[in-house]
């Protein structure tokens, strides 16, 4: 009789004990009255990560391209080859709207970056960046070109008859998108002021589409998407430039010269179509799919000397002709 | 405890035990699934506000991404409040009119500002979802979910549950009831039976309503044995009243011999003693001479005969009176010595006439003996004849006596023909003689004498040992317990 009352106490006690468990957990109240600043929560963070020590975390930057989510998304596998090769930690950082990636680069915000040849002059003259190296494109080449469209029915045969029509840019700051046309244009003696209307679109996407909406007669932009959309039927190529020296990875003067050796040489050594190809999310959209070669700041000088002539670039500053490591 | 209870208690107990495991289980998965529900729903919430809210955290536009968590907040009552912490895992917008609450504030400085935490804000369980803005990225939304929705679900569930606990509960009770009155039923009918049968002795027919077939069994097997020991106990009567009978019978019949015997023996004594007196008187041919010799042996024959006739008289009245109980013992004290003279005396002459030695080892140092002196004495007489009887010439018969603190020995050895073993137990059966095989001849007697001899030794609370081996010889001990001795009872034989 004992056993059998003991037995049933037992599953009985088992089943409202596990039944009523989840009131004997803490209550964490939440006590709208007491409350803490957010500054004060926000300094208290700061010195806790500044007293944590350990391994320094390297950030880096690039060019907002499609979008925080789809850019992470490239970006972080490419971090995680970084780290696995270097022995480093790496983490992403964007960049605001009201900065940019060379503000970040030069101010420190980051440490590396993947930057267009423009922003790299302009970082190199005004905050001494360093060039680690250049991405080689679906060709092959660590270099890359701008092609000038137009609408598939436009009048526009040559680029002589651009003149007195409108044109649009890309980026301002854009090197396939901006300073290359501005070359083409320049050499074939086309300026500015012979144009009707230039404006800058923002983007290599947003230029194609002024012209296929025919808000612009013609633009300039990255050559692969001009080829692309050419293909499509939706936009003429009218002109094609000579290569220069494409985006590459850049790193802010303060970096050690030591992580910037490792770090270059790892660049160099990845292998985006075979060995480091798993994990890697549509790098081929990069400008650079196939890898990357040494760069070498005096790669950018006739970009510079261009800048120049277009009074684009910033305060003169004496172009490093060397990285700290040679 | 009774059946019916223990059935009650084991039917109720897993009832109510599979009811409350059902009951939790449920109560689990519901729970599980409105979790997992909510998260998805927020994991959905977090994706489509995720670009603009990472947009703007990056961009650092705080006011926008606040007016933005605001107004959602501000829809929707289920959200009770959000934060953004972005890259550096700082709070970088709410929605909270004050600062950040100060638990949700420890949260966040213990690094779990990306785990998922439960709060509670009065009565209402809030519970604070955290997603990434950006997969990979440490930036996260943090959104309050006020769970009265799904609590106001699961208690309504709840109360189904119960509800269907009770019944089930309930359910269980009654039918344990049922089965409880269902099983007992029989066997306690079964029970009272028994009692019966046992109060009353009597084989009883027990009339078992049940379809279990281990009780049906069980009352048939209890028929069985009822049917069988009253069929036993029928036949163990009759078969005491036989013996009873038959009892009675012998009884009757041992009387009859043992009166005919007494009976018999005095008027069979009265014209023997006149046989033998007048053949005596032949013998001694006192009133002149028989004539022939032939005569002369024939009266001998007649004497002797006579004498063997009167002897075994003389035997069976001895037995028939111990038998009748009409034998008294008259205990008396006596020295060994004498004793024992007296009986050699009477011997002698058969010894004698059969060439055997006889040998008296008894000592003079012996305490008086306390016995019947004529019944001892016959005893005796019966064991030393026997001895000369069954010793070859020219052998030994020797007696002894001694003392021990419990009881007198008297000791009659030969080195006559012996006994088989297997015969020993026969020798004091009445009229027998046990064959002596080596001799292969049946000596002359009464074979009652043995019988007479245990028999009075036995009424002196005494035995008679044998010891024997064929070829060598027999030791015959009489042992009487000493101290006070009382006439035994009379034993049948």
């Amino acid at each position: 009789m004992k056993k059998s009352l003991a037995n049933l106490t037992l599953i009985v006690g088992f089943f409202f004990l596990s039944g009523f468990h989840d009131l004997t957990d803490d209550r964490s109240v939440l006590n709208l009255e007491e409350t803490v600043s957010v500054n004060d929560i926000n300094r208290a963070i700061r010195e806790k990560a500044g007293q944590k020590g350990g391994p320094r975390t390297y950030y880096f930057g690039f060019d907002l391209r499609t979008g925080p989510s789809e850019d992470a998304r490239q970006y972080l596998p490419f971090l995680d080859f970084l780290s696995r090769a270097t022995g480093l930690g790496f983490k992403l950082r964007f960049t605001s709207k009201t900065s940019s990636i060379i503000d970040d680069l030069g101010t420190g915000r980051v440490d590396f970056a993947a930057i267009g040849a423009v922003s790299f002059i302009k970082a190199n003259i005004q905050y001494g960046a360093h060039i680690l190296a250049r991405g080689v494109n679906q060709q092959g080449k660590a270099e890359y070109r701008s092609m000038i469209v137009v609408s598939p029915d436009s009048t526009i045969k040559k680029l002589d008859d651009l003149k007195g029509k409108s044109f649009a840019f890309g980026s301002v700051s854009s090197t396939q998108g901006h300073l290359i046309p501005r070359i083409t244009l320049n050499k074939n003696g086309i300026e500015l002021n012979d144009l009707a209307q230039y404006g800058y679109t923002g983007s290599h996407r947003d230029c194609a589409t002024s012209v296929i909406r025919g808000a612009f007669n013609a633009c300039g932009m990255q050559d692969t998407m001009a080829v692309s959309l050419e293909a499509e039927g939706v936009l003429r190529i009218l002109h094609v430039s000579p290569y220069y020296p494409s985006s590459g990875i850049a790193a802010n003067k303060n970096v050690p010269v030591v992580v910037i050796e490792r770090v270059r040489q790892a660049l160099v050594d990845f292998d985006p179509l075979g060995r480091d190809k798993e994990n890697l999310y549509d790098w081929q959209k990069t400008e650079m799919p196939n890898g990357f070669h040494i760069a070498r700041s005096i790669d950018y000088a006739e970009l510079q000397s261009w800048l120049n002539t277009f009074g684009l670039a910033p305060e003169q500053n004496n172009l490093e002709t060397e990285t700290p490591s040679q | 405890m009774r059946i019916q209870t223990r059935i009650i208690i084991l039917v109720m107990g897993v009832t109510l035990g599979m009811s409350l495991l059902i009951f939790k289980s449920e109560d689990l998965l519901l729970r599980d699934h409105l979790t997992t529900s909510q998260n998805e729903w927020v994991r959905t919430l977090v994706h489509s506000l995720a670009e603009s809210v990472a947009q703007s955290t990056i961009d650092g536009e705080k006011l926008k991404t606040r007016q933005l968590l605001q107004r959602i907040v501000s829809n929707d009552r289920a959200f009770e409040y959000m934060y953004v912490t972005d890259f550096e895992g700082q709070i970088f917008a709410h929605t909270f009119n004050a600062g950040i609450p100060k638990v949700l504030a420890l949260d966040i400085l213990d690094d779990d500002h990306n785990q998922t935490h439960s709060h509670w804000q009065g009565e209402d369980e809030v519970r604070s979802v955290v997603a990434p803005l950006i997969d990979g990225m440490d930036a996260y939304l943090h959104i309050g979910i006020n769970q009265k929705e799904i609590n106001s679900i699961i208690t309504a569930a709840q109360n189904d549950l119960w509800k269907i606990v009770g019944v089930v509960t309930i359910s269980g009770l009654i039918i344990a009831l049922l089965l409880g009155v269902r099983m007992s039923r029989p066997l306690k009918t079964l029970s009272e039976e028994i009692s019966k049968y046992g109060e009353k002795g009597l084989a009883v027919a027990v009339d078992i309503k049940t379809t279990d077939p281990d009780i049906r069994h069980l009352a048939k097997s209890f028929q069985k044995m009822a049917a069988a020991r009253s069929q036993t106990e029928a036949e163990l009567v009759a078969s005491r009243e036989n013996l009873y009978l038959a009892l009675e019978k012998a009884e009757q019949a041992s009387e009859a011999k043992t009166y005919f015997l007494a009976n018999m023996s005095h008027e069979l004594r009265t014209p023997l003693n006149a046989i033998m007196g007048f053949s005596d008187v032949m013998k001694t041919q006192p009133f002149g001479p028989l004539g022939s010799e032939k005569y002369i042996e024939y009266v001998g024959d007649i004497h002797s005969s006579g004498s063997h006739l009167l002897s075994l008289i003389s035997d069976i009245l001895h037995m028939s009176k111990i038998e009748a109980g009409s034998y008294s013992l008259h205990i008396e004290s006596f020295g060994f010595a004498g004793f024992i003279e007296d009986c050699l005396i009477l011997v002698k002459e058969q010894a004698r006439n059969s060439d055997i030695q006889l040998n008296n080892n008894t000592t003079d140092d012996l305490p008086p003996l306390m016995a019947d002196y004529r019944a001892i004495k016959q005893c005796v007489i019966n064991l030393l004849s026997n001895a000369i009887k069954f010793t070859p010439r020219k052998g030994t018969v020797s007696i002894s006596a001694s003392v021990s603190p419990q009881f007198y020995n008297l000791v009659v050895s030969d080195t006559g023909i012996g006994i088989a073993k297997k015969d020993i137990h026969k020798l004091t059966d009445p009229f027998t003689q046990v064959e002596r095989t080596h001799t292969g001849k049946i000596h002359e007697g009464t074979g009652i004498g043995l019988t007479i001899t245990r028999n009075l030794v036995e009424m002196h609370g005494g035995s008679l040992e044998f010891e024997s081996e064929v070829g060598v010889g027999t030791t015959v001990i009489i042992r009487l317990p000493r101290g006070e001795i009382t006439e035994k009872e009379n034993l049948v034989m």
